[in-house]
């Protein structure tokens, strides 16, 4: 299970469970992981919220804490944002770079893909838009590879 | 990582402002090789001597798209960063159609200039 937070104003992870466990965000934090509808307080979504039990029982700061923290109305507003993941990197940089510089169809390939990342993304397939986004990446990784291996090939035939 | 990229880019500056690669010593087009046809980003590393040299005319000569495709990818480069300003700008130029209009114009570009 890949568990995704909202933290200092951005989206972080992939952290497996014992990872996140490890980690011990604040509560309120909004967490995500596949098979939640929406952004949700780590001390509520369903995976998580055990941690949260246990931990707040005898730890009296440690809940005062939290109210001090919700009360923050950049963490509201924070909140409101993410009620949706944030979209996954499309990598539209690289795509046009290697399109310029390397010669190669996966430059081309990658801005194709963006858009079925952008389009899946825009129609609440975040899972798809996830796994669109990796293959991109693999797809430029490839393409830069491959270019920088064709170098020496290109330049002595 | 920041300082060995921007040496990196440092040293191919200097290497196409001196070296003329229609003279040679530099890397082929592989699709160009294989197939006589240019790609969209042949006569990059020609345009990029020329401009290295201030002659604006002949990088356009050379591969006009570049004066539409690198203002564009820095525009892609700023949205990617973390800050308010890129994620208003993200969901603006990463919209689909934003994205489609680029590649259409990358793939016309292909067309006419193997005409």
């Amino acid at each position: 299970m890949k568990i995704w937070i909202y933290s200092n104003g951005r989206q972080q992870g992939p952290y497996s469970y014992d990872q996140f466990a490890a980690l011990r965000v604040d509560g309120s934090t909004p967490v995500w992981y596949d098979g939640l509808p929406q952004w949700t307080r780590a001390d509520l979504a369903p995976l998580t919220a055990p941690l949260y039990s246990a931990a707040s029982a005898g730890d009296s700061t440690r809940f005062a804490d939290r109210q001090t923290y919700v009360a923050d109305p950049n963490v509201a507003v924070a909140n409101n944002v993410t009620s949706q993941p944030v979209c996954p990197p499309t990598y539209l940089f690289w795509s046009i770079f290697i399109t310029c510089c390397c010669c190669q169809p996966g430059g081309i390939a990658g801005i194709i893909m963006a858009i079925v990342a952008r389009s899946r993304y825009a129609g609440g397939d975040y899972r798809g838009a996830r796994r669109m986004s990796e293959y991109i990446q693999w797809v430029l990784i490839i393409s830069i590879v491959l270019g920088l291996m064709s170098i020496p090939f290109a330049l002595l035939f | 990582m920041a300082a060995v990229a921007f040496l990196a880019a440092v040293a191919i500056a200097f290497y196409y402002r001196f070296h003329d690669p229609a003279a040679g010593a530099v890397p082929q087009c592989i699709f160009k090789r294989l197939t006589g046809l240019e790609c969209p980003g042949c006569g990059s590393q020609r345009a990029l001597h020329a401009v290295l040299n201030g002659d604006f005319s002949a990088a356009w000569h050379y591969n006009a798209i570049l004066f539409f495709l690198m203002p564009v990818a820095a525009l892609y480069g700023f949205a990617a960063l973390d800050i308010a300003a890129s994620r208003r700008l993200r969901r603006h130029i990463e919209h689909p159609v934003a994205i489609a209009i680029i590649a259409a114009a990358i793939i016309i570009w292909w067309f006419i200039r193997n005409i």
